[in-house]
């Protein structure tokens, strides 16, 4: 919301106070100021000037001299190489000590023994175009017209003697998208008294027919009055000049009166020519499907029937709430005009303006909420601008549909409660100051305060929304803080998964990985990268409906793709040896039962350009397994984006919680990656809970050691072999290490040996030596059957 | 001088000299051996009278003594030069470098995620995780944004469908808490968030967030605010003072917003606070009664109040990062600077 010094000066008397404070004061009561412009700035010392006398410099053929007439008999000579100055002339005059909004400073000079006191501006050293004076931007210096006189500060001449505010207006205030509304936190604020503005409208005897019909529900509420032999003209210099500085741009005196109201009462108002709509007639309904009309920005739209349109018998003559039909817009045949003033629906009005990509001023307010009094006083405002201007004859009767309301609310504030929700206290007096400021009228009646809510704080519904008020206006620097010594002490603590999570970080950094963080959007072409067939259950994945764009459009079911897209970033800059991780959320398009979402898993993941081999990535899925307190089994799986044969599950008990293994080089091509990646995943929500720490005595028996070297196929998978030793072992057998796997000379063609250390130990006797025999001979023999092992002489 | 005694000083004399193992042995034998000098004494010894014999014995037994003393002494330090040589000749150019080995990083995002949980855990909150992608009831309907409401315009929203959102705020896990705890509540929860925005030096589709939950008899605006205070200066120094100033969210009532004063220029305006001397930090408020009725807490008896920090701004304004896109972008070298 634009606003400016002046403006709200009309409402609030502001002097004394600078502009610093004023922000300030915006700020402390709940308003950003996003920008503040002094329009003035650089313009201090420059004036209306009038040329009375031109000789030629003596010395310089280029130069002419001007006697300057500044006004209060003080004149000063000024020199200037521009062409188009004559005597009699106007001219903006910078004087001594002038910095200029273009930064050029003046001094007094001294050129070719003629002094200059000055320099005349064009409009350019000025920093104004067209849009400010006309011909601004003429080549030469800028001659003013007569509406001036020499002495007059050339800001004000201009209209921009003003400070214009940028002011954040939350979703809750609709009332302060206004001058109007801003003023009166002000005012509260500076506990300087608000000025109404004088509203007086001279009714004529003349009365013109008009019918108004409202065939929708979403106008509640609909005033239309004619005004009659308009005198179209621009508005006055004022109001153009309050408009420009808003951001609007003059057009006429009704126009501009409407825009004009719209932003100092926040109420949207539209004027048609009345003498265009069939029979006087106004008909407010649904738009139809598929009608058309042609608006003020020369567009034709296409309507819906979620559309309110303002219309006579015929065709629609607006939409409502959001722009006028360009046929029956003012223009200078308009002899007499219907003015407008409606409430719309808030929801209605939103819906509409989307549907058709429109946004106005008008329709950004009802979006907000305007509330029916907001329409009866944006009527009288413009009835009493166009009285004062003597702008029409206004019709003495106001056709009015719908109820206006104006029950206030009542909220009863117990006292106690602004303490036990502030933490402090506050007078009683200061409370009941600080509300009335408000337009807000106070009874106390026993511990309770009375609250009478003016109409337009649709804001204030209960007694802490009057506590909010209370310390907007109090101030918050006069809390004094606490830190939360009252209240009762839990626990606290976390989670089992995000206790994983953590350990998962910290051990990953170990290993010398770098955490990387990525987004869960993914593109659909990128499952193709990952060469997922078609039915993969990878595809299905959770679609947004209102993506930014194809490449966040669904979300991620894989963590790889993340990753493989950082690591092409790596690659592309030559960074090597690239280690990366993260503990980043799938999605999947099952449901949850409880609230019906999709369900989500943590994934760490962990990508690696280093040439290593696929042990030493093992090696740390392994640690992993210790970390989180359970022992992985490794099994060969096929993944369509993972080397077919360099690729592991990992399985705790019968359950996959992940992988580990290859890149598909052919994945890496696709990812613009041109070296080996390895990868693993481990689902972190599928890791049982990690189990309470007891310590287990140290064994007091010593241990025995064998050797077992035994002849297998050499397509026997070696851990499926110790699984079975481990199983075959029993209680006995403490450890099974791998020492050796051997192929070559001595050992049959196709076959490979392997050989374990075997340790076993009893908890409480040291073991026989037939105990110890039995218990290897009791591997070997299972190894003989299950792998057709043989015994390595 | 008696006999042993003349022996022991030979020896003595005979095995200063030794330096080798080999030598060694010899001395051994030549003294100790069966044919050594002490075994010719023992023969005499048996010539001998009886009534010399027993002072003559006892001079022998400890004439054996320490010579087996010499001998182990002298063996030990043999052993201790051999490993001196050996040392020497292990000796390392301790300068030449070490092959490169590094500890990783956590992400600057992340690691800013994890000193706030830190902070409040050690403060007696409990850490909760929720979902990323969150009802529409939770997101909004039960923190008091009905549907069609004009704040949800102010948070541009992701939908999975009409019920289903990509969670706005992690402010979706307040009333999850409420309900499925009584009070006293202290929880904090750490996640992302989305809103449309396109990606640019400031703006992230996506987004981390810090959710600070409060809920018992005695809660007030001072709690919240001294809270704030404590996590500011926490965050950017114990110099650090905060501004408060009146806001808006439908979820708190009243609802403010917390500034740093600039630690860097003490609020006079600086690049680092872009020239506003102050930097935002967060939204807060008391939770609105509406929001602990529809979570099933009794309003009369309890109070609560609500915060949510932004994480990846105040990232970048910590750590020094003018481009929000370099903290996605994920270059190593720029991860590598945050050990």
């Amino acid at each position: 919301m634009i606003v400016t010094l002046k403006w709200l000066n009309d409402f609030v008397d502001l002097s004394g106070l600078s502009i610093q404070e004023i922000a300030d004061k915006f700020i402390n009561i709940g308003f950003e100021v996003e920008e503040i412009i002094d329009k003035s700035k650089g313009m201090e010392r420059v004036k209306v000037g009038r040329i009375t006398k031109l000789t030629r410099h003596p010395n310089a053929d280029k130069l002419q001299i001007c006697t300057i007439d500044l006004g209060n008999d003080e004149t000063v000579q000024i020199l200037t190489a521009a062409t188009n100055v004559f005597e009699g002339a106007l001219v903006p005059a910078a004087l001594d000590g002038a910095d200029l909004p273009n930064g050029v400073k003046i001094k007094t000079t001294n050129m070719r023994g003629e002094e200059s006191q000055g320099m005349l501006c064009s409009g350019e050293e000025l920093c104004i175009d067209d849009t400010v004076y006309p011909n601004a931007l003429v080549d030469g210096i800028m001659i003013l017209d007569e509406s001036t006189i020499p002495g007059q500060q050339i800001a004000e001449f201009l209209g921009l003697d003003d400070v214009v505010f940028d002011i954040k207006v939350l979703a809750n205030r609709p009332d302060c998208q206004s001058v109007y509304g801003l003023a009166k936190e002000l005012s509260a604020g500076f506990e300087r008294k608000f000025k109404e503005p004088e509203l007086k409208i001279n009714n004529t005897k003349c009365s013109m027919p008009l019918k108004i019909d409202v065939e929708t529900d979403k106008c509640p509420f609909y005033l239309g009055c004619v005004v009659k032999n308009i005198k179209l003209a621009p508005s006055p210099k004022h109001i153009q000049n309050r408009l420009k500085s808003v951001g609007i741009t003059p057009r006429n005196n009704i126009v501009d009166f409407t825009n004009y109201v719209l932003h100092e009462f926040g109420q949207p108002l539209h004027a048609f020519d009345y003498d265009k709509i069939e029979n006087s007639n106004i008909i407010v309904r649904n738009a139809q499907d598929k009608e058309k009309i042609v608006c003020l920005d020369g567009e034709t739209h296409e309507l819906n029937s979620n559309i309110v349109v303002i219309a006579d018998k015929k065709k629609p003559i607006g939409i409502a709430g959001i722009m006028g039909g360009k046929e029956f817009s003012i223009t200078e045949d308009t002899k007499n005009v219907m003015i407008e003033s409606a409430i719309f629906d808030r929801v209605a009005i939103r819906r509409g303006a989307r549907s058709l990509g429109m946004r106005t001023d008008a329709s950004a307010r009802y979006e907000r909420g305007v509330e029916t009094i907001s329409a009866v006083n944006g009527m009288n405002r413009i009835l009493s601008l166009i009285s004062e201007f003597n702008i029409g004859e206004v019709s003495e009767n106001i056709v009015s549909v719908g109820k206006l309301q104006n029950d206030k609310r009542t909220i009863n504030l117990p006292y106690a409660e602004i303490e036990k929700t502030l933490g402090i206290s506050i007078e009683l007096d200061e409370i009941l100051k600080i509300l009335n400021n408000l337009d807000i009228t106070t009874t106390v009646r026993g511990d309770k305060i009375e609250c009478i809510i003016p109409l337009i704080r649709v804001d204030l519904e209960r007694p802490v929304d009057l506590i909010e008020e209370i310390i907007r206006f109090y101030g918050f620097d006069k809390i004094s803080y606490r830190y939360c010594e009252n209240t009762s002490s839990i626990a606290g603590g976390m989670e089992n998964l995000l206790k994983v999570e953590q350990n998962a970080v910290q051990y990953m950094m170990a290993t010398g990985a770098h955490q990387v963080r990525t987004y869960g959007f993914r593109s659909p072409t990128e499952f193709d990268k990952l060469m997922l067939p078609d039915k993969d259950l990878l595809r299905e994945c959770v679609k947004i409906e209102n993506p930014l764009s194809l490449d966040y459009s669904v979300m991620r079911t894989e963590m790889i793709g993340s990753l493989l897209y950082i690591m092409a970033l790596n690659s592309s800059r030559k960074n090597k040896d690239v280690q990366i991780f993260e503990v980043g959320k799938i999605f999947t398009n099952e449901k949850d039962k409880k609230d019906n979402l999709p369900i989500e898993n943590k994934i760490l993941a962990y990508l690696t350009s280093k040439n290593v081999d696929f042990f030493e990535i093992k090696t740390i899925t392994e640690m992993l397994a210790g970390k989180f307190g359970v022992t992985f089994s490794y099994k060969p799986i096929v993944i369509p984006f993972m080397h077919p044969n360099i690729c592991a599950e990992i399985i705790i008990g019968n359950k996959n919680v992940g992988f580990v293994g290859k890149v598909h080089p052919q994945v890496t091509k696709n990812f613009a990656i041109n070296h080996d990646c390895f990868y693993f995943e481990i689902n972190l929500n599928k890791l049982p809970p990690k189990k309470e720490r007891k310590v287990k005595p140290l064994p007091k028996f010593p241990a025995a050691e064998r050797d077992l070297a035994v002849v297998v196929m050499e397509d026997t998978p070696v851990g499926n072999m110790i699984e079975i030793i481990k199983k075959a072992g029993g209680e006995i057998l403490e450890n099974v290490e791998l020492f050796d796997i051997y192929q070559g000379e001595q050992v049959e063609q196709g076959c490979k040996s392997v050989a374990v250390k075997l340790m076993f130990r009893h908890h409480d006797r040291t073991l026989t030596q037939e105990e110890i025999n039995e218990g290897f001979n009791k591997i070997l023999s299972r190894l003989e059957t299950t792998f057709d092992a043989k015994l390595r002489a | 001088m008696e006999k042993t005694e003349m022996i022991l000083q030979e020896a003595i004399k005979e095995i200063s000299k030794i330096v080798d193992k080999h030598e060694l042995m010899a001395f051994s034998t030549k003294y100790l051996g069966k044919n050594g000098i002490l075994s010719e004494q023992m023969k005499i010894l048996r010539e001998l009278p009886i009534e010399e014999k027993r002072s003559f014995g006892e001079s022998l037994n400890i004439l054996r003594d320490k010579l087996n003393d010499l001998v182990k002494t002298k063996d030990k330090e043999i052993e201790f030069s051999l490993l001196k040589e050996k040392l020497e000749k292990e000796k390392v150019d301790v300068t030449i470098p070490a092959k490169p080995k590094e500890y990783g990083t956590m992400h600057p995002i992340e690691i800013l995620k994890k000193d706030l949980i830190d902070y409040f855990i050690e403060r007696g909150y409990t850490l909760r995780d929720g979902g990323d992608i969150e009802t529409d009831y939770y997101c909004f309907e039960a923190l008091n944004v009905p549907k069609e409401h004009p704040a949800r315009e102010m948070q541009d929203t992701f939908y999975i469908d009409s019920e289903t959102v990509l969670r706005t705020h992690t402010s979706a896990m307040q009333v999850r808490t409420m309900e499925s705890t009584q009070p006293p509540i202290k929880m904090i929860s750490a996640g992302n968030a989305y809103r449309i925005d396109e990606v640019d030096a400031t703006h992230s589709p996506v987004f981390g967030q810090l959710e600070i939950l409060v809920v018992d008899k005695n809660v007030t605006m001072a709690d919240l605010i001294g809270t704030l205070e404590g996590v500011v200066k926490h965050l950017l120094g114990e110099k650090t003072n905060i501004r408060v100033r009146p806001s808006y969210f439908p979820f708190t009532e009243p609802s403010i917003e917390a500034d740093a004063v600039c630690p860097k220029c003490q609020g006079k305006g600086c690049s680092m606070c872009k020239c506003s001397g102050y930097i935002e930090m967060l939204g807060a408020g008391m939770v609105h009664p509406k929001v602990l009725e529809m979570s099933g807490i009794d309003s009369t008896v309890y109070k609560g109040f609500a915060a949510g920090i932004g994480l990846d701004r105040l990232a970048m304004m910590k750590f020094g990062v003018s481009d929000l896109r370099d903290l996605y972008e994920n270059d190593i070298n720029l991860l590598k600077q945050f050990k």
